[in-house]
């Protein structure tokens, strides 16, 4: 079998606040295969954005990372490259795109200079002062529009985030993601400031251009559906922590962990039925419930659910859980 | 008219004057509402469902049309011109409930408020004891009195605003996304408590929601909206079994479904495309040409009027003009 390409192992990541340390990211490890499209579902403040931010190295500056934990890609611990080694990454690996395309677009700077920007900034390399250079990078941006499907790209250039709508600015920023030849993309809820059907476009865009460029990609969301229509694989996060892990066709039909099956019901369907929900809310991270974090509105807690931890338990090769429930279907461990 | 009718809105116009035009929110729409159903409006942003409800509380004053309410009082101006007993017959949830709720009074002040207002309890103990049960009703503890909105989580502070909302027996309950701040496993508690109580109550209401598969469990008839019109209106069942506009068919299609059995009711023969144009100076003809699949050469220059295809079953498009 082949290295993954990103292999997140053990990521602990905290932050200082007034209150003291509040400790978000409890443990995470995620694989990502390459070309191998990875999705990542959990409720507002389970810590999906904060591991991504974590990959890119974007963390605020109150941010306390484990010493222990790894962040691999490609084999290098991404925790410990220096700054110019990140740049590369940056430049060449890994781009991004954010929840809120009108947040990330700069206001003041019209669609072609930021697009501009990033164009010498991934081309960096590429001998500076050359004369027909400028030229080059116009013609790059142009076919990046093209291939995101914006109407008139000439005129698209010139102008600015305000004069757009928000499906043609998450169709820049989009954009600016697919310059250079990225190896991972990490698509950060891209639909959810979107109307549902901007947001059955942007998907099919997306789906798209993965399948024709063949890179890896991570799609962060909080819902279900979005993710069953685009990824292979499903991590399902609560609180800091990865809750299962299976292939997504198995995790629809048989989801196992608690968690996974309360949202599966509550999730309306269009066909009619609406599951009751599950009762209380995400724990407080300044002082989060010991053991598993999930057992206080868990239905089938156990005692050892509030004195220890669950680790992932193998149910088979690609699906597992974080469970005391399924301690004893466990292959291993 | 018929009699069971809590509410009537007949031609229902809303503009707004801006520098850049005319913004037609609301154009021409409308509707009636039996008693005791839910009736959903669904649509896209922009498309001026909130501002019919808005204008219904009474925020905004119509610019033309009436708004009858129980067949006799109209209710079409702002709420200063509106009776004081009609205000509390009509109550609103708002979406966030974030910034609907008073940061500096405690839930008690909150819910007190509308019940001194409406002079709903005799005394200070009655009002307490009135408090109490709204707060059993939606399933909080009689502590949370004397907490503050910041100390609570979101589907809590809704839960609060929907009992302030029902705090004054309204009869018709105005829901605007309520939900659409919260996550799926909160949202599933909080809509399941609202059609309890409209069982219980026997409460009339209004859902406002861009969640179709949300739209399916609470409404009982649907109208969905573009532009500031109505394209079409159904029953629930009959309007996700046979979705007759272009625009209905497009909006299903786009719904990110999680299992097979929706696979099935997403029309396969249209894909989504545009967006939503500006409201300011909307084109004559149909507001939906420009992203219609099946547009004809009349849509362009005359704007459909409604086809009655089965009953209670209207469509709005040229493609079912008899």
């Amino acid at each position: 079998m082949s290295k993954p390409l990103l292999e997140i192992k053990g990521l602990h990541v905290g932050f200082k606040v007034f209150e003291g340390i509040v400790k978000v990211l409890d443990g995470v490890n995620i694989k990502v295969w390459p070309f191998e499209k990875v999705g990542i579902v959990g409720e507002t403040g389970c810590g999906k954005t904060t591991t991504i931010k974590a990959i890119m190295r974007i963390l605020t500056g109150n941010s306390l990372v484990t010493p222990k934990s790894e962040i691999l890609f490609e084999g290098k611990n991404i925790l410990r490259m220096n700054k110019s080694e990140i740049e590369q990454i940056r430049r060449n690996k890994i781009a991004m795109v954010f929840q809120d395309p009108t947040s990330s677009l700069n206001p003041v700077f019209s669609v072609g200079t930021q697009l501009n920007d990033i164009v010498k900034y991934t081309y960096k390399e590429n001998k500076p002062g050359e004369k027909k250079l400028k030229e080059d990078f116009k013609q790059k941006i142009m076919q990046i529009l093209k291939k995101v499907y914006l109407p008139d790209p000439e005129r698209m250039y010139q102008s600015y985030p305000i004069q757009l709508s928000g499906g043609m600015r998450q169709r820049v920023c989009i954009a600016m993601a697919l310059i250079g030849r990225k190896e991972l993309l990490i698509f950060d809820e891209p639909g959810t400031s979107l109307d549902v059907t901007i947001k059955d476009q942007i998907f099919r865009l997306i789906i798209q251009i993965i399948s024709e460029r063949k890179t890896s990609m991570i799609l962060i969301s909080h819902n279900l559906g979005d993710v069953k229509n685009v990824v292979e694989r499903v991590y399902v996060m609560y609180a800091g922590y990865i809750a299962e892990v299976a292939k997504t066709k198995e995790f629809f039909d048989n989801p196992l962990h608690p968690y996974s099956k309360g949202l599966l019901l509550a999730t309306p369907k269009l066909s009619g039925g609406i599951g009751e929900g599950i009762s209380g809310h995400i724990p407080n991270y300044a002082n989060p419930p010991k053991g598993c974090r999930f057992h206080p509105r868990c239905k089938y807690r156990m005692l050892i659910c509030s004195e220890k931890k669950p680790p992932l338990f193998n149910i088979n090769d690609s699906h597992q859980v974080a469970c005391f429930l399924f301690q004893n279907r466990s292959n291993c461990k | 008219m018929k009699t069971d009718d809590i509410l009537t809105v007949d031609r229902l116009k809303k503009y707004f004057i801006i520098p850049q035009g005319i913004v037609k929110a609301v154009n021409e729409i409308s509707f009636s509402i039996k008693s005791g159903e839910t009736f959903g409006i669904v649509g896209e942003s922009g498309s001026g469902k909130s501002t019919v409800v808005y204008t219904l509380i009474g925020i905004y004053g119509a610019t033309e049309g009436n708004i009858i309410y129980k067949g006799k009082y109209n209710i079409s101006q702002n709420f200063r011109k509106r009776p004081h007993k009609l205000k509390k017959d009509i109550q609103i949830v708002f979406q966030d409930p974030g910034s609907s709720l008073n940061p500096a009074q405690s839930i008690k002040e909150i819910l007190e408020t509308p019940l001194k207002v409406h002079n709903i309890c005799k005394n200070k103990n009655d009002r307490e004891e009135k408090i109490l049960e709204l707060l059993e009703m939606v399933e909080l503890s009689a502590n949370y009195m004397y907490r503050y909105p910041w100390m609570l989580g979101g589907g809590e502070k809704q839960m609060v605003a929907i009992a302030r909302a029902l705090s004054v027996n309204p009869s018709l309950i105005l829901l605007d996304e309520p939900t659409s701040a919260l996550d799926v496993s909160v949202q599933a508690k909080v809509i399941n408590k609202l059609i309890q109580f409209q069982k219980k109550l026997n409460l009339t209401s209004v859902f406002i929601t861009h969640d179709l598969s949300l739209m399916r469990n609470v409404a009982s008839r649907i109208a969905i909206m573009y532009l500031g019109k109505i394209c079409e209106v159904a029953q629930s069942s009959e309007f996700f079994d046979n979705p007759l506009h272009p625009y209905t068919r497009m909006l299903i299609s786009s719904v990110m479904v999680i299992s097979e059995e929706e696979e099935k009711l997403k029309p396969k023969d249209i894909t989504s495309i545009g967006e939503i144009p500006s409201p300011i100076n909307i084109p004559p003809g149909c507001s939906f040409y420009s992203r219609c699949p099946k547009r004809m050469e009349i849509c362009k220059c005359e704007d459909p009027s409604f086809v009655e295809i089965t009953e209670g079953h209207t469509v709005r498009c040229h493609l079912f003009k008899k």
